[in-house]
């Protein structure tokens, strides 16, 4: 019976083709790209989540890394993968907005970059080394007045938060200090501790790594950081600066939503773990819960505020 | 340390569990390290998330074993096949593979096993008793000290290419634009992209290793397919070389000893990654040798400083990580990401709240070494054994396709894989007009640390006058003193050469002995070198845009200074020219016939799709090399094809994760 079997064969196909669009993502493994050197922030969030991601997507989580640029070869890759939701890139504000502002050809628009969850931020700190002369935000202020240049002020990256926050606080407190960009908070510590920039606009991890051997000034932030309590925020010393890098992941554009949202509630969920919460806030991070729409909001938020500020990088 | 500590830590060590975990990172590791385009890095980042199920002390101890046998790993592929296994072989390159091509292969590995051993247990000690103050004196290079170790670097061009400086500075200066290509360290405008995206990450140096090192080998085979392996029979070479090896060693203790204390201070130097130790070492070994030119033609104790002084580096990186949590080396950062999710926090604090962890992980060097010195002298005959018997018309295709695989596994660019072939036609062309290729690679490696130093130290000048920032550069004590031992390593040769009032004869007499029967027409190579290099610095030029002041500085002035030396090349043609007798003349079909599939293979491999693109690639070399033709030899090298490639497209794909591009077929 010739026709009944192959009726039943084309009938079988095509319900294991149905059965695989309807199958529930994720169904492979997936790649979860990091923009940025191991070892730095980003990387070690990322660790921290994988064998969570694995446990609730119930697939293998891969951490790979396409890292130069300042991360724009990582986003540049990001927007020209498929958008089916298995490749998904960590991404970072104030970079994802300024890069496409200060660079002629970074390789993605602001808006190629969709973002599924955001689910941490460092403040900004400002950092003097142990020995320093500095006891307080003040006194770097004064010297700073006294001796416009001279105060070198050390961050991670070009146009980042670091140096938004160190062009912002020259501003808001009438002094000229250095930027001295670095290629990643990992290379601008040693330069602290080695006394060879005066201050580091860095991020509060720095300032939890490396207690006893830094003296953290002020925190970017609008509440004092639960990691660094005994330090005072800019606001509360009279400076209305609120900076620093929020970090979270991103998909291709044309990403479908119901994607999106397994994904963004795989995040939310890790961060809820209290077992998580509690090691990455100890270490400096703090956490954040943005879904889809609401990063997005920060981004354009964001970016109203940093368009202006775009010109004045890097010269 | 106490006591007490000293003997729970090698209790913590000496467990089943860990030694047998030791004993398996240590084979991965070789492996790994081998693999051309495997970098320790990858090899440690590939390990991390095992070592989270592991209590603290296992993972540890598996990820330094690993990052020490990876390190040693390298020396293979680059004695066997002239290819650093990972950047930190580069040099073992210059004097391992002529002695593989000498029938001494096996000489050559056992003093890279040994001189591994030797030189991780000599830095271990370094880790032991002077963590903290090796640390503090790290922690003394600041963005000034760390342009003048890069200029010290690259003094070292004086010293490989003696027989045409000229030459060697304009390769130098040709490999630190081509690290320009990409985003500037500072100011972070996107230069010298040619307007590919691909480009903008920048040139990735590995790939260009493996490029210039192994392509013109490849092409060498492929000019004669049928020719051994080695120019001489090994195996009257092959006894006794487990003797000479360890008298080369042991042998010369001073020797051995300065290798270890560079590999171990390069290693503590965050800003400096530890590629260039083992080019350093080389350097002063070639320096205190008293018959230097022999240097670069397969002199043994070229390999003993290498691979002694790169596997210091390994326990030097952990100084200032352990010390202070600042990563020496970009392993070192995976593993400082590691400690951190682990609860650590690296820096002094760790000595004192968990000094059992600490002593455990620095004692696990010692063993690790150890363990690792005795698997690689198996692993070393095997390996050697194979290559030897495996014919040329296999081994060529075999090795080309590990390059472009290896090229692709490092970030997943397929443009690496373009930039890795292309590279190799581009050294193949420069070897033969005299260039000196290391100091190209010198070039490369250090350009970039040089131009952050000067721009970051530019920066910091501020500090000293405004007006005149470029003071900062000679008032520091420490950079006065790199100042004097660049200048001092710089004209070294001169010296030298009053001091004996001997020509030095260096590596192109070495090139001229390699290459058998060189042919007779020969062109002026300072004509065309200076021609290469006008061109070179008209092509860049013409890409400069409108960027900030300080991603301006370092190119403009490296571009400015070439055109001088292209220029003196072009005069020294036409006053007194280096007529080098190149092997142009001996491209025939076959070598035509690889170049054009190898850029066949690595154009269309993103279009059509990894496997099919390498499967057809493989058979077209295997098929057109076999003596005989005819159906069943279609189908040997069909099943040889598949075969080699399915092994180690399961091992990339699979086991290591690498998503290998997929066009419109796979």
């Amino acid at each position: 019976m010739k026709s009944s079997r192959s009726v039943f064969l084309v009938l079988l196909i095509a319900l294991m083709a149905v059965g695989t669009v309807f199958a529930q993502y994720p169904t492979k493994p997936l790649d979860y790209v990091l923009a940025f050197n191991p070892g730095g922030e980003s990387d070690i969030f990322a660790r921290a989540q994988q064998p969570l991601l694995e446990k609730i997507l119930g697939q293998k989580v891969m951490v790979s890394y396409k890292i130069g640029g300042g991360g724009a070869v990582g986003w540049a890759d990001l927007v020209k993968q498929k958008p089916d939701g298995y490749t998904f890139t960590g991404h970072n504000l104030p970079h994802i907005i300024l890069q496409p502002l200060t660079m002629a050809n970074c390789g993605y628009k602001t808006n190629e970059i969709i973002p599924v969850y955001t689910f941490m931020s460092t403040p900004n700190v400002i950092a003097v080394n142990a020995k320093s002369p500095f006891k307080t935000l003040d006194d770097l202020v004064k010297y700073a007045k006294a001796n416009p240049g001279a105060v070198l002020i050390g961050g991670s990256g070009s146009a980042s938060a670091n140096e938004i926050g160190q062009k912002v606080f020259d501003k808001l407190a009438g002094i000229k200090t250095t930027y001295i960009p670095f290629t990643g908070s990992g290379d601008a510590i040693p330069a602290l501790l080695g006394g060879h920039v005066s201050a580091l606009m860095t991020y509060t991890t720095m300032g939890n790594s490396y207690e006893g051997e830094v003296r953290v000034l002020a925190v970017a932030a609008e509440k004092r950081v639960s990691s660094l309590p005994n330090i005072p925020t800019f606001r509360e010393l009279g400076y209305d600066l609120v900076e620093g890098a929020y970090r979270g992941a991103a998909v291709p554009p044309n990403t479908p939503d119901s994607v999106k949202k397994i994904l963004a509630a795989a995040f939310d969920k890790i961060n809820r773990d209290p077992e998580f919460a509690k090691k990455m806030e100890a270490l400096g991070f703090k956490l954040e819960f943005m879904g889809p729409e609401e990063s997005l909001k920060l981004i354009e938020e964001k970016t109203k505020v940093y368009a202006p500020l775009a010109k004045e990088l890097g010269k | 340390m106490t006591m007490q500590i000293f003997i729970e830590s090698m209790i913590a060590i000496f467990t089943l569990q860990n030694m047998i975990l030791m004993v398996i990172a240590i084979v991965l590791g070789i492996m790994a390290g081998a693999l051309p385009g495997f970098t320790a890095t990858m090899a440690v980042a590939l390990m991390v998330p095992f070592t989270f199920t592991m209590p603290p002390v296992s993972g540890l101890i598996t990820i330094g074993a690993l990052y020490c046998a990876t390190i040693f790993g390298g020396s293979f592929s680059a004695i066997l096949l002239n290819t650093p296994g990972t950047p930190s072989s580069i040099g073992t390159c210059f004097d391992g593979y002529p002695m593989a091509r000498n029938g001494r292969g096996k000489e050559a590995i056992y003093i890279a096993t040994i001189g591994s051993g030797v030189g991780g247990i000599m830095g271990s000690f370094g880790l032991l008793l002077f963590a903290v103050p090796l640390a503090r004196a790290a922690l003394k290079f600041g963005p000034p000290e760390y342009f003048w170790t890069a200029i010290f670097g690259l003094t070292i061009i004086s010293s490989i290419s003696e027989e045409s400086l000229l030459k060697g500075i304009a390769a130098g200066f040709i490999g630190i634009l081509v690290s320009m290509i990409g985003i500037a360290p500072v100011g972070g405008d996107m230069r010298f992209d040619f307007g590919l995206v691909s480009l903008q990450g920048g040139v990735e140096i590995v790939s260009v290793l493996i490029g210039f090192f192994c392509i013109p080998e490849i092409f060498r085979m492929a000019i004669d397919p049928t020719a051994g392996y080695a120019d001489n029979d090994s195996t009257q070479h092959e006894k006794g070389s487990f003797t000479r090896a360890m008298g080369e060693v042991f042998g010369h203790p001073w020797a051995t000893l300065r290798a270890s204390i560079i590999g171990l201070f390069v290693g503590i130097l965050p800003g400096a990654g530890g590629n260039i130790a083992n080019l350093i070492a080389y350097n002063e070994a070639k320096r205190a040798s008293k018959h230097p030119e022999t240097f670069g033609t397969g002199e043994p104790q070229g390999v003993v400083a290498t691979e002694t002084s790169n596997n210091a580096v390994v326990e030097g990186a952990m100084v200032p990580l352990l010390a202070l949590g600042i990563p020496g080396s970009p392993p070192a950062a995976i593993i400082y990401g590691a400690l951190l999710l682990q609860g650590l926090s690296p820096g002094p604090q760790l000595f004192t709240k968990n000094a059992s962890l600490v002593y455990a992980f620095i004692l696990s060097f010692f063993v690790a070494n150890i363990l690792m010195t005795i698997i690689g002298f198996a692993a070393g005959k095997g390996m050697y054994k194979a290559i030897i018997k495996v014919p040329t018309r296999v081994l060529m295709p075999t090795i080309l396709f590990l390059t472009i695989l290896g090229s692709y596994a490092i970030r997943n660019n397929p443009m690496d894989v373009i930039i890795m072939f292309l590279s190799g036609i581009l050294g193949y062309i420069l070897k033969n007009l005299g260039f000196n290729t290391g100091a190209f690679v010198l070039g490369l490696i250090l350009g970039p640390i040089a131009e952050k130093g000067f721009v970051q130290g530019f920066l910091m000048g501020n500090m000293v006058s405004m007006q005149q920032p470029w003071i900062i550069f000679f008032i520091r004590p420490l950079s006065i003193t790199l100042i004097a031992i660049s200048i001092f390593s710089a004209s070294w040769p001169f010296i030298r050469s009053l001091m004996r009032k001997k020509k030095p004869t260096g590596i192109q007499a070495a090139l001229d002995a390699a290459n058998s029967g060189v042919g007779k027409k020969k062109i002026n190579s300072d004509y065309i070198g200076g021609a290469i290099v006008l061109a070179t610095c008209a092509l860049f030029y013409s890409q400069i845009g409108q960027w900030s002041k300080y991603a301006s500085m370092a190119p403009i002035g490296i571009l400015a200074i070439m055109v001088v030396f292209g220029v003196g090349l072009l005069v020294k043609g036409a006053i007194k020219p280096e007529k080098i007798a190149t092997t142009f003349d001996k491209i025939n079909k076959s070598f035509v016939f690889v170049v054009v599939v190898g850029l066949l293979w690595v154009f269309l491999m993103e279009r059509i799709g990894f496997v099919v693109t390498s499967l057809a690639a493989f058979f077209a070399l295997m098929y057109a090399f076999h003596p005989k033709k005819g159906f069943p030899r279609v189908l040997g090298s069909a099943a040889m094809a598949i075969g080699v490639i399915a092994v180690l497209y399961l091992t990339f794909a699979k086991l290591l994760s690498v998503t290998l591009p997929t066009g419109f077929l796979i």
